[in-house]
């Protein structure tokens, strides 16, 4: 990769990941003057900066796994105990990469999707936003600053609540779906800033691996003995943290959000958002507390909501008439096995749920995008708008199947993989509850995929008569590079596994 | 290379090649392909591994284990048989079941023989499940080409018992692997003090050791592959299923997915007592049940489960006569199993007549399907002279040496024998069952089929199908009784071979012949001195699978969902009105969903808040306890 990119840019890739986007996103409104064809330009301009993303992204995961180093930049060489330092090591350079192939390649999608959902008024405001979500999911992988976390968590979140609220141009009920979200969202928001207040006061400093040290330094030297701050800031990350991530019970604000958001954009938050809620619990639960707090009993509950999660959220997805709300209620689920996995806190347990972020964001943003040409083609995502539609738009149906079999976990997929290394990881501690549960999972996600995939390919439709065509090019690329690549990862899982082995190692280095 | 290529997957290719041809090309290769694995898996070297790494383990692809070279063999075989066979059913008439475009059944078809082949060769658990999966997937593609409503349906149980099967054994190999650390497919060897393989026994003082059924792994891999073979009552799936493919897909049907079990038994299970039960309570299930059906395919299917009741016996045996009758029962079974289903296949195809009652009298108008119908139904019954007698004998022979593998031994003046009931009853229900055989499909199906009742006046309709269903039938029919007169070149691939290379099995001795004949002969004679009570009515058996079809619906129905509804009340109230009643309490306004609450179901801010406050405490609670 050093080859495409030139020594100078080289060495600030970890802020250019964010700044591209974030000045982009402002510069996209500028669209807004052009008289004709201004929405093909802000989409042109968001394709260009999501593409340079992806490239910065790929080329920095390059270099970390080649040095075998974190790549550390700081924002205006101040030391990183006063200044915001960004790092990238084997755990947020997968991330970042993750974050930035859907981002990229959702904007491909988008062109076609928001011309046919979104009031031509808009469209300059809808890529502008949409890259400021972008700008703020890439910025929380990367800062090692935790205020900055906030800062930027309060950005994507803020540019998401606007996205789903773009959605109303279609679906009314998307307005209330984004206040909800925006109610909650800020709740949690507010405990995870708490949270950091707390360990702010505690530690006097804001720099993760700064804060990791003084806690160590005041675990060895007995101060933490009996001190209730650690754990009151403990506690109130994890309940918000557990809220941005939708982990089950608190998942309540994600069905509706997800459901009336524009296809585009359900298709970008899905494969995204959620992961770097998990993202940051990895970090704050290994990376800072690490070695100085016993988390196993609340890594234990965790794990028990977790399991609730897997089962009662598919058996919720059973009973959905709309097939995005299906995909909905099935993500809460696969959400639940990320934790599950590190829940466990052992290798196989955590390169389960690294992979596991990877995997699902390729299968869920895969099949959101089959839904959402299906919402362009047939116009809408009820389960009656689906009946016989496989042999109307035969590719985007396949896609859908396909990706339906790696949720499934069907050997070959990706989903396969992601479950083996859980089950093994549980196996491994002798949790035989927790490897029934997984299996479990998979024959529930059977049913509510079946349910959809006999409707799609052996439905009658309603009205015969009706035309509908295959989606268009721009939405079937990208639509199957995510649903090939997740085959191509479950064929041939080394690379993944590889990596997330890297990034377990890292995350287990200090121990839960 | 050729020879270094997994033979399996020649015809998973091909069959991507047969759905992505355009045209009518896809049906000659339909015939090249299997021709091409047959070829690939003779060309196999002996002791040659194709090795693949993948996750942290080394996968064996393809190599010889002791049965795969007479299974991978008669695979191809049949998937060849097969694709003649099914060459020009979209001839037939229009409305006739076989009239469709046939696509999606050739393209399963070889799906599922390609697969079964690479489960042959799997020289490790993994490799094993991968394939057992796909086999799942292309025979399900292969009952919905039935194209009615009743195949839709039933491919649907079909597929979803097969997932939950697959899903039970991959929870047993994942123990398996776990408890043991090792998945490589272990290699059987015979043990004992005789030279004579015939009489040693799988294992005694070798590495090779009987699966114990105290690990749990063990049973649950156990349990998958009865599932896949048809085993009463799990396999209730396969009368169910393969009557309601199309006449060429139920021949595809019949060959694979419970033969594949038996060489996974074989490889995994041999000589583990408790098959010998499993394998005698299938023997009389297939029987009892084949005799009261009505319609033809039906009574074979059942018939099915009878044969592989053999066979799974002779694998819970274990001493070497009965692996080698095992594989080579297996070998003519598919061949004569396929040849009765060609020529009931034919019979639907021509007529579109599929029930006993409905049929009778076609001897003049179909000869040649009648002439292979009965040469079939005479090899399943074990006629000397043709492959069922020389395969048959042999497993019933390994039976009757109970001391080899349920010693009977007498302790403190008891008789004490190591097998669930005493090793004799085996071979009187395997004797019992082959005159049920004869019973059932060696007279009833020929004679209900083409007899019955006489050929109307002045018949000439010419109701043979097309040449190629026709040659089929005449290529299987010719080895059914070529492996009766000379079976030296089938007893040639079997597991074990005497050191001397000297004759493995004589199956024509004077006892064996007599004995066989006068089984046959009784129960010829029973056949029609009951004839009145056996002729069949329109009726409806009922079998285990009605616990799915009809009894868990009904519970979901009847008590399920009335209790739900009952408690729902008291779910609203917890869910509900327990925070409203909060939000009440402290004072703030009705929820945020209630406004709206007409249109759709509210889900409340409220709740959440909620929620995430019991959350928080439980946090903080534990976290008390910790320190």
């Amino acid at each position: 990769m050093e080859l495409v990119l030139p020594e100078a840019i080289h060495a600030h890739l970890p802020v250019l990941v964010v700044l591209l986007p974030l000045f982009g996103g402002l510069l996209a409104l500028f669209t807004g003057l052009i008289q004709r064809g201004g929405g093909f330009v802000a989409w042109l301009w968001s394709a260009i900066i999501t593409g340079l993303i992806l490239v910065c992204a790929a080329s920095m995961l390059f270099e970390v796994h080649t040095t075998g180093e974190a790549m550390v930049y700081r924002l205006g060489s101040w030391p990183e105990q006063y200044g915001i330092g960004y790092s990238v090591d084997a755990l947020n350079g997968y991330v970042i990469l993750v974050v930035a192939i859907i981002g990229f390649l959702s904007t491909i999608y988008a062109k076609d999707s928001v011309m046919a959902e979104i009031a031509r008024d808009r469209h300059h405001l809808f890529y502008s936003v949409w890259l400021l979500a972008i700008a703020g999911l890439i910025g929380i992988t990367v800062t090692a600053d935790t205020f900055n976390i906030y800062v930027l968590l309060e950005i994507s979140s803020l540019t998401v609540y606007t996205l789903v609220a773009l959605g109303g141009d279609r679906d009314r009920r998307a307005l209330v779906a984004s206040l909800k979200y925006l109610i909650l969202g800020s709740i949690g928001a507010t405990f995870i800033l708490l949270g950091i207040g707390y360990l702010l006061m505690l530690t006097g400093t804001l720099n993760m691996n700064d804060m990791h040290e003084q806690l160590v330094r005041m675990h060895q030297s007995g101060e933490l003995a009996n001190n209730r701050t650690v754990f009151v800031s403990f506690a109130l990350l994890m309940v918000g943290l557990s809220l941005k991530m939708a982990l089950f019970p608190l998942h309540l604000w994600l069905p509706n959000a997800y459901t009336y958001a524009p296809s585009a954009v359900t298709a970008l938050v899905a494969a995204t958002a959620t992961k770097v809620g998990v993202y940051m619990t990895f970090r704050f639960v290994f990376t800072i507390y690490g070695g100085v707090y016993d988390s196993s009993a609340d890594l234990y509950f965790l794990g028990l909501c977790a399991c609730a999660g897997v089962v009662i959220s598919s058996m919720a997805a059973i009973r959905q008439m709309n097939v995005k709300k299906v995909l909905a209620y099935s993500s809460v689920g696969q959400i639940a096995y990320i934790v599950l996995g590190f829940s466990l806190a052992n290798e196989s347990g955590v390169t389960a749920s690294v992979i596991h972020i990877f995997n699902h964001a390729l299968i869920k943003g895969g099949m959101f995008m089959a839904v959402g040409a299906v919402a362009l083609r047939a116009g809408g995502t009820k389960i009656e708008d689906f009946k016989g539609i496989g042999r109307k738009m035969p590719l985007t149906m396949a896609a859908f199947t396909v990706g339906g079999c790696g949720l499934i976990g069907v050997p070959l997929t990706a989903g396969f993989i992601s479950k083996w290394y859980l089950v093994v990881g549980a196996m491994d501690e002798g949790y035989w509850g927790i490897a029934f549960i997984v299996l479990l999972g998979g024959v529930l996600a059977l049913v509510y995929i079946w349910r959809l995939v006999e409707i799609i390919w052996f439905g009658k439709p309603d009205d015969p008569t009706k035309q509908v065509r295959e989606a268009p090019l721009s939405m079937l690329i990208p639509m199957w590079i995510l649903i090939g690549a997740s085959v191509a990862f479950g064929v041939d899982a080394g690379w993944t596994a590889d990596s997330a082995h890297a990034a377990a190692e890292l995350l287990l280095e200090g121990g839960p | 290379m050729v020879a270094s290529f997994p033979p399996g997957f020649i015809l998973i290719f091909g069959a991507l090649l047969t759905a992505l041809t355009p045209g009518t090309a896809h049906k000659a290769w339909s015939l090249i392909a299997p021709l091409a694995a047959l070829a690939v898996i003779w060309m196999f070297p002996e002791h040659g591994r194709i090795v693949t790494h993948w996750l942290d383990y080394d996968l064996v692809l393809a190599q010889f284990n002791l049965p795969t070279k007479a299974f991978a063999t008669i695979f191809a075989l049949m998937a060849f048989a097969g694709g003649l066979f099914a060459y020009h059913q979209d001839r037939g008439k229009p409305g006739s079941p076989g009239y469709e475009d046939r696509r999606v059944e050739l393209a399963g078809a070889q799906l599922y023989a390609g697969s079964a082949i690479g489960v042959t060769f799997a020289g490790d658990l993994i490799t094993l499940f991968l394939f057992w999966e796909i086999m799942a997937v292309g025979s399900t593609l292969v009952v919905w080409a039935g194209n009615s409503e009743a195949a839709r349906k039933s491919g649907r149980r079909y597929v979803n018992m097969h997932l939950l099967g697959g899903a039970v054994m991959m929870a047993g190999i994942a123990l398996h692997v776990h408890a043991s650390g090792s998945i490589l497919i272990p290699t059987m060897t015979l043990g004992g003090e005789l030279v004579d393989p015939v009489r040693m026994v799988v294992g005694e003082g070798q590495p090779w050791r009987v699966p114990s059924l105290e690990s749990p792994g063990s049973v649950l891999m156990l349990l998958g592959i009865l599932i896949n073979a048809g085993a009463p009552p799990l396999g209730s799936w396969l009368p169910d299923a393969y009557p309601e493919a199309s006449p060429s897909g139920t021949v595809f049907l019949s060959a694979f997915t419970t033969k594949t079990s038996v060489y996974v038994l074989l490889v995994l299970f041999s000589g583990c007592n408790i098959l010998v039960w499993v394998g005698c309570l299938m023997a009389i299930y297939g029987i009892v049940y084949a005799i009261l059906e009505n319609d033809m395919r039906r009574i074979l299917a059942y018939s099915i489960i009878n044969q592989v009741g053999f066979m799974v016996c002779a694998v819970g045996i274990g001493t070497g006569l009965s692996v080698n009758g095992a594989t080579a029962h297996a070998f003519a079974h598919i061949i004569y199993k396929a040849l009765l289903l060609m020529s009931a296949g034919s019979v639907l195809f021509m007529t579109g007549k599929r029930k006993c009652t409905d049929l009778g009298g076609l001897y003049k108008a179909m000869p040649i399907t009648m002439w292979c119908g009965i040469i079939g139904a005479l090899a399943i019954s074990a006629v000397p002279l043709t492959s069922g007698f020389t395969t048959k004998s042999m497993i019933t022979d390994a039976a009757t040496m109970t001391e080899l593998w349920a010693p009977v031994t007498e302790q403190g003046g008891q008789l004490v024998w190591d097998s669930l009931l005493h090793p004799s009853v085996a071979w009187f229900v395997l004797v019992a069952a082959s005159a049920g055989v004869f019973l059932h499909a060696g007279i009833k199906f020929p004679w209900f089929v083409f007899f019955q009742k006489p050929a109307p006046k002045n018949d000439d309709r010419k109701l043979d199908p097309p040449w190629t269903m026709k040659a089929a039938m005449i290529l299987f029919a010719a080895l059914c009784v070529a492996l009766g007169v000379y079976p030296q070149p089938l007893y040639d691939i079997l597991p074990f071979q005497k050191p001397d290379g000297g004759e493995l099995y004589h199956a024509f001795t004077y006892a064996h012949v007599i004995n066989q004949l006068q089984l046959l002969l009784f129960a010829g004679l029973a056949f029609f001195v009951l004839l009145d009570r056996l002729k069949r009515t329109l009726t409806i058996t009922l079998d285990a699978d009605w616990v799915y079809r009809r009894m868990f619906p009904g519970l979901w129905q009847w008590v399920f969902r009335p209790l739900l509804l009952a408690a729902e009340p008291f779910h609203k109230g917890l869910i509900q009105g327990l925070p409203r009643a909060a939000a009440r309490e402290f004072g703030s306004g009705p929820a945020a969903g209630e406004a709206e609450g007409a249109r759709y179901r509210p889900w409340g801010v409220g709740t959440t808040v909620l929620l995430l406050t019991v959350v928080l405490l439980v946090f903080l609670i534990l976290n008390l306890f910790v320190d």
